[in-house]
């Protein structure tokens, strides 16, 4: 309940207390930041390709081999190792591509079927049920795990399309060193499902898109930046601000781009001192 | 030293019959002929205080001649007999403090023990409690039985129950919020308090509703001698107070506003959230309740919290807007009346709540209007007495609430969000009846009560059998021993109409007590006091099978668990919750009290163990309960020197349950980590260990009273544990620290 955590929040700063703590956008150990499901959202017939964005402690891509599998989807996850243990789950092939398969119908016959029928596809969706995937990889010797929700629905979504990577609104290909750089990510608006507004009356909008920013060197003022579009298309592109690093002379960047129903696409540039 | 006046002294001066009322006033001065301020004048056995000019009055003494006792900080005690009706000029001796007075010598029956004593605090020991920063509510929390709250925030939590499981009632009335904002104060001034009294369990068949412990508040009546008034301003608030006769009878009022919105924006313009409080009480009473037409009390007393942006617009840095508002309003009126062997009060009372808080496009609104009516009737006989009443509540609980659904039993998570608003009527009624019979020669005492309830919100009768023995043994030894069971209807919170569980039932406690009083010689005494309990039907989340006592994310302990617990009842949790939980609890509580003489304070300390279980068929195991404390100990003490007065508080208590994180993963949906719990509250943070200290000064001049207090909390800046926090990905973890030394400045000043 997000009241409450509120109240423990101000607690805890009324206590101005509490060890300053590495910030979650930089880089300095192997990450598994991003999985793609392709696509997002699947009818109970449908089949999902599954990729991971791993990382080493420099964000550059890490090639070791991901082991995939999917969890009983009326059961709550909170542990993965009890709540979906691979003896009780569902193990994902990988084919050549290095993609992980998804095939709901394995899901149902595994786990069982949907105990009600889905909701009609619509402009605006309606809930969706969700089956979780968990992946892990182990990088330099450091064990990664992540979850990743896949959703079911009467009609399929599409995941988003970055088609910019900005920094100070031009190519992201270099840095000042020291200096503070403004940092956006742009979607492809063809690549947009429509959602709704959440009026009393709703209208048909492009979905929404959240990117994250994570960064080897330098620091970063927030975590992400929020794309906001209205009904005729024209969008409120968020930023965060990039505090160039002193110390090196290159850097890697990578944005995570997640729209409103768990599709994603990355992108990752390496940054070179001007 | 009129700070520790012992309480003995109004009971040990003879009460007679009061066949009629005869007001005295009059005025104590020295023997120079200098007005004497501060001093307690008890008149056949009621108890005030004298002005800046020494003025006292009492409206309603009996006739005829009565005992007249006077005591202040540096004269001799004064004892003697006067007839009321005509002024009283009292003079004094220097030369003595009160702590010398031998008040054993005087002669009177006072009340026989008729169940547990509770423990009780008057507004002088209030204010000599280093650390409470003069507040009643705080300074609870530094007797037995009462376990610390994290970060000094407000909250009673009564032998291992729940905040929510205990109530507090102000002249009978209950008040829903106790602390602006949690703890920064209670919601009265001490200064328009007569008195407190803590029951921590084992209460009697007069209080319901409620299966933990009881505070009872006691407002205070004007002084209708004059008008007079009073300010106090602090580094966090300023109050003004006035008093005096009004229409037939005597007003007293206070307004307290807090200012700490003004002073954060002007010492960090950058910080735009701005937290205000605001409090008003207002008092009137008329008549005397031996009069044919009985005593009639208006009263009237609210609190307003408020947490938002200063600038419209304005947001926190992840962009959220935020905007927090707790208020409520209670008006009552009494009137009571006492005719012989016979005595009666009936006080009807209505009020208006709201809490809101609303966080971007999510939040919850609640607006509850609760009518009650509390009535009682007692008869006194020679070797006993039996009462009886009627406790009547009807609630209309408004809700206007837009949040993200919980995880139902049986369906997957889900991030949907809903909206509902509405509103609900529901009557509790609650009759009972008690009974005292002393026996074996008047040393044994025998107090059966029976306490029949009906609960609308879960539409169902319950019953309740208490007793409580008491046994007077020779020198003034005293034991009580009392069972009884408590139920309390489930909370309205939890019954919300989209994720709540419409059928959930009260919850009930057994409670036992067995305790010993003995007086010790100069003024001291030492309680001990056993006690076990017992809690079925607890609403316990019927997903994770964390029960709402122990419920913290799910049960995390620390920091997060403990801010639940406070705001559990007024917001709720929303997880689907069933009566699958239990509870026990087992402790002993020592108290080794003085309270007079060259120095005044007590020790207490107590032993107490708390223990939660869910839903046995998810999970058996017994676990600590989140505000589990084995070891309390606090130490308080004040010394007067002179004019100044000298306090100091030690406290030590054991630190709270929490659950280490084994592990965790990432979401990459919310590109954040997730914990993977440990053993659930299988470890406690280091224990809790802090010293405050108090410097008083007062100057008393003819134009009035001036009081200037120092209160210094952690003055050695310890900076103890109070939660855990950790790192991005769980892979480290740090302590989060309690509040560093603060202190508190404020003055006083009475005409």
């Amino acid at each position: 309940m997000r009241a409450l955590a509120l109240t423990a929040a101000l607690a805890a700063a009324a206590a101005c207390a509490g060890d300053e703590l590495a910030p979650s956008t930089q880089i300095t150990a192997p990450r598994l930041l991003a999985v793609a499901a392709e696509p997002p959202v699947t009818t109970v017939d449908g089949a999902v390709a599954l990729t991971a964005l791993v990382v080493d402690g420099d964000g550059v891509p890490a090639a070791a081999p991901v082991a995939w599998r999917a969890c009983n989807p009326w059961r709550v996850v909170r542990d993965p190792e009890l709540d979906c243990a691979p003896a009780a789950s569902l193990p994902l092939e990988v084919d050549a591509t290095g993609a992980a398969r998804l095939d709901l119908a394995a899901v149902r016959a595994r786990f069982g079927e949907p105990g009600a029928p889905l909701p009609p596809p619509g402009v605006c969706p309606g809930p969706t049920l969700a089956v979780p995937v968990i992946a892990t990889v182990t990088v330099d010797g450091v064990r990664l795990v992540a979850r990743k929700d896949v959703g079911v629905a009467a009609a399929p979504r599409r995941a988003p399309a970055i088609a910019a990577l900005t920094l100070d609104d031009g190519p992201a290909d270099g840095f000042a060193p020291g200096g503070t750089h403004r940092l956006a990510a742009v979607p492809a608006l063809d690549s947009l499902d429509l959602t709704c507004t959440d009026d009393p009356t709703p209208v048909p909008v492009r979905e929404g898109v959240r990117t994250y920013f994570y960064v080897s060197a330098g620091g970063l003022d927030e975590t992400f930046a929020e794309v906001r579009y209205q009904p005729d298309d024209t969008a409120a592109i968020g930023a965060v601000a990039l505090t160039a690093p002193t110390d090196v002379d290159r850097l890697r960047l990578w944005a995570v781009m997640i729209d409103g129903d768990g599709g994603v696409a990355w992108a990752g540039r390496e940054l070179h001192a001007r | 030293m009129r700070r520790f006046l012992p309480l003995t002294c109004a009971a040990l001066v003879a009460a007679p019959t009061l066949a009629s009322a005869a007001p005295a006033r009059g005025v104590v001065v020295d023997d120079a002929g200098a007005p004497v301020a501060e001093a307690a004048v008890i008149i056949a056995g009621i108890e005030v205080t004298t002005d800046a000019a020494g003025g006292f009055a009492i409206d309603d003494v009996g006739a005829g001649t009565q005992d007249v006792l006077v005591v202040a900080d540096g004269f001799e005690p004064l004892l003697g007999r006067a007839v009321p009706g005509r002024p009283l000029r009292l003079v004094l001796v220097r030369g003595g403090l009160v702590n010398d007075v031998e008040l054993v010598t005087l002669e009177a029956d006072a009340p026989f023990v008729d169940e547990p004593a509770p423990y009780d605090l008057d507004p002088a020991t209030v204010g000599a409690v280093a650390g409470a920063g003069n507040d009643a509510l705080k300074a609870v929390q530094s007797l037995p039985g009462v376990a610390r709250i994290p970060f000094g925030l407000g909250g009673l939590v009564l032998r291992g129950q729940s905040p929510r499981n205990s109530s507090v009632f102000l002249d009978g009335v209950e008040v829903p919020l106790l602390y602006h904002f949690g703890g920064l104060a209670s919601f009265i001034p001490t200064p328009l308090l007569d008195g407190l009294e803590v029951m921590p369990g084992t209460f009697g068949a007069r209080w319901g509703r409620t299966q933990g412990g009881v505070v009872e508040v006691r407002s205070r009546a004007a002084r209708t001698d004059r008008w007079r008034g009073a300010t106090e301003i602090s580094l966090t608030d300023a109050q003004a107070r006035g008093e005096g006769p009004l229409a037939g009878g005597g007003v007293v009022f206070g307004l307290r506003r807090s200012y700490i919105d003004g002073i954060l924006a002007a010492a960090a313009p950058d910080l735009t959230l701005a937290p205000r409080y605001l409090d008003a009480q207002a008092r009137w009473d008329r008549g005397s309740e031996s009069a044919r037409t009985g005593r009639l009390t208006a009263q009237v007393f609210g609190s307003d919290d408020q947490l938002r942006f200063a600038n419209p617009g304005d947001a926190m840095d992840d962009g959220t807007a935020l905007d927090y508002r707790s208020r409520f309003v209670r008006a009552a009126l009494t009137w009571r009346r006492v005719d012989g062997p016979w005595s009666a009060t009936v006080t009807p009372s209505i009020g208006a709540d709201e809490v809101s808080l609303r966080i971007d496009g999510q939040g919850i609104t609640r607006r509850n209007v609760p009518v009650a009516l509390r009535a009682e009737l007692e008869r006194d006989w020679r070797d006993g007495r039996l009462a009886g009443g009627l406790d009547v509540l009807g609630t209309r609980y408004g809700y206007d609430i837009k949040n993200q659904a919980p995880t139902m039993p049986g369906a997957p998570e889900s991030d949907q969000v809903t909206q509902r608003d509405g509103a609900r009527w529901a009557g509790d009624v609650g009759a009972w009846v008690e009974g005292f019979y002393r026996i074996a020669d008047g040393r044994l005492g025998v107090k059966p009560g029976l306490r029949l309830d009906r609960f609308g919100l879960s539409d169902e009768w319950v019953a309740d059998p208490r007793l409580a023995v008491t046994h007077e043994l020779p020198g003034g030894w005293t034991m009580a021993t009392a069972i009884g069971r408590y139920h309390q209807p489930p909370a309205a919170v939890d019954l919300d109409p989209a994720f709540g569980n419409q059928d959930l039932r009260a919850s009930v406690s057994t409670q036992a007590s067995f305790g010993v009083t003995a007086p010790l010689p100069r003024a001291s005494s030492l309680a001990v006091t056993a006690y076990w309990e017992q809690s079925r039907g607890l609403a316990v989340d019927a997903v994770t099978s964390a029960t709402a006592q122990s419920a913290g994310g799910p049960q995390g302990g620390g920091v997060g668990a403990a801010s639940r617990e406070l705001t559990d009842e007024q917001f709720g949790s929303y997880s689907y919750r069933e009566n699958t939980g239990r509870g026990r609890g087992a402790g002993v509580e020592v108290m080794l009290r003085k309270r007079s003489g060259a120095w005044a304070g007590w020790l207490a300390y107590t032993y107490a163990r708390a223990e939660r279980r869910g839903d046995p068929r998810l999970d058996p195991t017994w676990r600590p309960y989140v505000l589990d404390q084995p070891h309390v100990l606090t130490a308080v003490a004040a010394v007067p020197l002179g004019a100044w007065q000298l306090g100091a508080r030690l406290r030590f208590a054991s630190g709270n349950p929490i659950t280490p994180v084994a592990g965790a993963y990432f979401d990459v949906d919310r590109q954040d980590y997730r914990p993977i719990d440990g053993p659930i509250l299988s470890e406690r943070l280091p224990a809790f260990a802090q010293l405050d200290v108090r410097v008083d000064r007062t100057w008393r001049r003819p134009w009035g009273v001036t009081k200037l207090f120092l209160d210094i909390q952690n003055v050695s800046n310890r900076l103890n544990p109070e939660g855990v926090s950790y790192n991005f990905d769980y892979s480290r973890r740090s302590y989060t620290r309690g509040l560093p030394v603060f202190p508190s400045l404020g003055v006083e000043f009475t005409p």
